[in-house]
């Protein structure tokens, strides 16, 4: 039977057999597989084999492999005393991955002369070995370098072995010489500056060494260390693909190997820059850079691609005047050589060996501890869990970069683990920490960290389209953090829009590849749509509009190809939207309004397609707000009031189904007060309906919504203002004066006091301030209020507006009282800031109404100080009323 | 009869007997694979393969008797 068949059933059996007493098994699988003789023998076969194998036999297998090749290579053939050309081999100095190296005489005694003999293994003089060995010598015909073992000869023995003839290097591995000579630290960092030299010459012919150790640089008797073994260099613009660099990686000594070539990756000259430090390493503390514990290829490639290296001066820590020593410069340089990222280590060999210069000579090194390292220390403490998460990605990214034979079914996997970690990163810790207070650099920290590991994850699959997407959405979410909106205390426009260049970079290409796609072309539209309103925020309107139309373009085109899509929908009305705001800017009134009846006809499909999207009918109620303030400054009150009207049903579905959104709820506030104040507030003029019950009714709602707001969050600062505001309204709109009046008014200047101390550079709160102090007569208060807010408001006449309607009634009232010293200067108060306001606001209508009103308050006081009384100073207050009211 | 510290290669052999025995039952052999070539624990092997460690250990269990036998065949 074949092993297919029935396979099933033999592992049910072998299982619940060995779950038997020994003594009863047979017994038991006889009586189990009664009447089918194949079955038995099969599970009884394989019972057996489980006596037999032992509990370790597979893995003891996978260890004695590596012995075994370990053994091999190590084995000495007998090649002692044979002759290769004219050279006789006298010993073994050595083993190469692919051959091994003799001590050789002329064999014709013509010169008393010794040389190196590397020769192929027989056995191993396959294609590949025979290809290496060419490279070898190709390699070193071309280098001749002091510290590089020169190349004499070559040639093939007679039965067909490759040999190199080299110079011969009577010496001690460099760490043998160091111990042998007891060297100090600065003589073991001057033995390293010629083989730094050395590699940095053969780097300057595109030749990478790649297993610098220990053993290939020996040093004489003259204390001249000499570079030998290019046995696995590599040309980096070798003429044939070099199909082969698996092999070669699993030839080199892992101790001094890079993770890049541990992980079979592309070998560059930095990479031996990382041995070099490696060397540099056990040079200085006796110890090898890396723990490597076990065989196993993961293992292996743990200990050196994961885990953090340790610095030398904590690995001598027992010797403490040398940990001394080591501790800072040493350690940045040889941590810096060593860095896993081949990216941050010295860019070349001179580097190094410029820094060790700069050490030697008690200059400042280049080499500085990783900023890096330095930045998530910091963070560390303030966020510990987010950072556990953090290294448990950083694990996985790293697990999963390396695929190599066997592993690479795990590293698919791992790259699927590790994208989904990722992306948990950016996305859901930092929902996590959102709403925590000041938790905003934390949250670009976090954001940037996820972005890391998606980088390097793109990196190693270009054409990953779901990848793009998902780090076009990590990119956009950082760009969303940098702006800043939604804590107001970091914000940084510029950053945020290198981020959503990023991510609109890498759904271009996903819409490229695939214009269809809904999700990219969905996303493009977000990142254009945020663009535009950071531009705006920081005054670029220009670009802005250039933004919103781009995403409008898009939202038309995924439009026509499908129509029914409500979400494209509501997007192209939030482009008119925000073309709307942004010719509001401009000043261009006709174009917002054109704009916003666009807006209006697809944000009301969009909220009607779903009633139940917050987002949607919040766009809605935004938009009808816009409408109705273009269409009252065209004066269109009707139609502006209608659009207010639309806003509050909106608003009110929304409150009645979700109570406890106090953003709908504000929103609310302020579109009932909208509709109030285009119904009449009482300082009217005489474009308004006037129809103060209706007013008066439509703030009684202002105040109720905005009372609830404030009951339910007292600390509030904004709640505050506006409950104050809202009763402010409330109260001067109440039609008959009284107590109830008098009260509701004295509420809200308690309520704005408050907020004014809380915040006194807020100008609104200031304004509504002025206001209710003067409705309440309290002019005095008013006055004093509005000249300290002025002397930050020169730009802002409303500010010099409101002290007016404060300073005329008082100084007409002092007029008439007869008591002109008083009158006059209170008149002063406006003028002086009337004019200064002239002198440095903008020479707008507004501006130019709001000034000319201090005039006619000029002029109407000395009419009144002129008429009521009579003689010279009568003539001369007529003349100057004159001149006031002539000035406007 | 034991395979384990004698000297000489069974590398090959297991590599044989390995891919005999994924081309009817991939999961033990991948099982094998994590726990051995990739120096993978039984957890983390559990957690590649997402099945319960106590599987991993049944399932390791017949995959050396297995290739035990396998191994011991080949030598006959």
């Amino acid at each position: 039977m074949t092993q297919a068949q029935g396979w099933e059933r033999v592992q049910e059996i072998f299982h619940q057999a060995l779950e038997q007493p020994p003594e009863a098994r047979d017994a038991w699988v006889e009586n189990a597989c009664a009447g089918d003789p194949g079955l038995h023998a099969e599970v009884a076969s394989l019972l057996e084999s489980d006596c037999a194998a032992g509990a370790d036999f597979v893995d003891a297998n996978v260890r004695q492999a590596v012995l075994d090749l370990h053994e091999e290579q190590t084995a000495k053939p007998a090649m002692e005393g044979r002759l290769v050309g004219h050279w006789r081999l006298i010993r073994e100095l050595g083993q190469g991955g692919m051959g091994a190296v003799y001590l050789a005489e002329r064999a014709d005694s013509q010169y008393e002369s010794r040389v190196a003999i590397k020769l192929v293994r027989r056995g191993y003089d396959t294609d590949f070995i025979l290809r290496r060995f060419r490279r070898e010598r190709q390699i070193l015909a071309r280098l001749e370098h002091p510290n590089i073992t020169r190349m004499l000869d070559g040639g093939t023995t007679d039965d067909g072995i490759p040999y190199l003839v080299m110079e011969h290097v009577e010496g001690l591995w460099i760490t043998s010489y160091a111990t042998k000579h007891k060297l100090g630290v600065e003589e073991r960092i001057r033995l390293c500056l010629p083989v730094c030299a050395a590699v940095a010459y053969a780097h300057r012919y595109f030749i990478v060494h790649r297993d610098l150790k220990p053993g290939n640089i020996l040093v004489d008797a003259n204390g001249i260390p000499k570079l030998l073994d290019f046995g696995i260099a590599k040309l980096l613009h070798a003429q044939q693909p070099d199909s082969t660099q698996t092999q070669g990686a699993s030839m080199l000594t892992p101790d001094y190997a890079s993770p890049e070539q541990i992980r079979g990756e592309p070998v560059t000259l930095v990479s031996d820059v990382y041995s070099m430090g490696a060397v540099l390493y056990e040079l200085l503390t006796g110890v090898l850079p890396h723990r490597i514990e076990s065989c196993a290829p993961l293992a292996l490639e743990r200990a050196i691609c994961v885990d953090p290296l340790v610095p030398p001066s904590v690995v001598v820590s027992g010797d403490r005047s040398l940990a001394r020593r080591l501790r800072g410069d040493l350690d940045n340089i040889v941590l810096r050589a060593m860095q896993k990222e081949p990216g941050r280590r010295y860019m070349s060999l001179e580097h190094l060996a410029e820094d060790l210069q700069r050490y030697l000579e008690s200059r400042p090194v280049k080499a500085r501890p990783d900023s890096a390292t330095y930045r998530i220390d910091r963070f560390v403490r303030r966020n510990r869990v987010s950072v556990a998460l953090g290294a448990a990605a950083a694990m996985a990214v790293l697990a999963g970069a390396f695929a190599v034979g066997h592993e690479a079914l795990i590293a698919r996997e791992r790259f699927q683990d590790v994208r989904k970690l990722a992306t948990t990163f950016v996305f859901d810790v930092e929902d996590a920490v959102r709403p925590l207070p000041g938790s905003t650099r934390v949250r670009q920290l976090i954001t940037r960290t996820g972005i890391e590991y998606l980088n390097s994850l793109s990196r190693s699959s270009a054409r990953d389209w779901d990848l793009k997407r998902e780090l076009a959405s990590a990119w956009l979410r950082i760009g969303v953090v940098q702006d800043g909106q939604e804590s107001s205390n970091l914000s940084d426009p510029n950053s945020a829009l290198v981020s959503f260049e990023n991510a609109g970079r890498l759904l271009d290409e996903v819409l490229r590849h695939d214009p269809s796609d809904a999700k990219a072309a969905f996303a493009r539209m977000r990142v254009f749509y945020e663009t535009s309103d950071v531009l705006r925020v920081s005054g670029r309107f220009r670009e802005a509009s250039a933004a919103a139309e781009a995403g409008l373009r898009l939202a038309k085109s995924r439009i026509a190809a499908d129509p029914k899509n409500t979400d494209v929908v509501q997007y192209d009305g939030l482009f008119h939207l925000d073309l709307v705001r942004l010719r509001q800017k401009a000043g261009d009134l006709n174009g917002a309004e054109s704009e916003a009846e666009a807006a209006n006809r697809l944000l009301r499909q969009a909220a009607e397609a779903k009633p139940e999207n917050r987002e949607s009918q919040l766009s809605l109620s935004d938009l009808y707000a816009r409408l109705g303030s273009i269409k009252a400054a065209l004066g269109h009150r009707d139609e502006a009031l209608a659009s207010y009207r639309n806003g509050v049903s909106v608003l009110e579905a929304l409150c009645r189904r979700l109570p406890s959104d106090t953003q709908a709820r504000r929103e609310l506030m302020f579109a009932y007060s909208h509709v109030g104040d285009t119904i009449g507030s009482s300082n009217s003029t005489n474009d308004n309906r006037g129809d103060l019950p209706l007013a008066f009714e439509a703030y009684g709602k202002m105040a109720e919504h905005a009372k609830f707001l404030y009951d339910a969050d007292q600390a509030d600062a904004r709640s505050l203002g506006d409950y104050g505001i809202a009763l402010l309204r409330l109260g001067r709109a109440t039609p008959t004066a009284g107590p109830r009046k008098r009260e509701t008014l004295e509420h809200s200047r308690e309520l704005l006091n408050r907020a004014a101390e809380g915040d006194p550079q807020n100008r609104t709160i200031a304004v509504h301030k002025i206001w209710v102090e003067t409705e309440l007569r309290d002019y005095a208060a008013a006055i004093a209020t509005g000249e300290k807010t002025m002397i930050s408001a020169l730009d802002d006449s409303s500010v010099l507006r409101m002290m007016e309607s404060a300073v005329r009634p008082l100084a007409e009232e002092q007029a008439r009282g007869g008591q002109r010293e008083q009158a006059l200067a209170t008149l002063d108060h406006s003028l002086r800031w009337a004019k200064k306001v002239d002198a440095a606001a903008p020479q707008t209508y507004t501006v130019f109404v709001n000034v000319a009103r201090a005039w006619q308050t000029a002029g109407s006081v000395y009419t009144i100080l002129a008429n009521g009384k009579t003689g010279q100073r009568a003539d001369q207050d007529r003349a100057a009323a004159r001149a006031w009211i002539q000035r406007k | 009869m034991s395979f384990a510290p004698e000297r000489g290669r069974h590398i090959q052999e297991l590599d044989d007997a390995l891919n005999a025995l994924a081309a009817f039952d991939e999961r033990k052999a991948k099982v094998m694979e994590l726990r051995f070539f990739g120096g993978c624990s039984v957890e983390e092997t559990a957690q590649a393969l997402g099945i319960s460690t106590a599987t991993i250990t049944r399932e390791q269990r017949l995959a050396e008797a297995w290739l035990h036998r396998e191994m011991a065949r080949g030598k006959a």
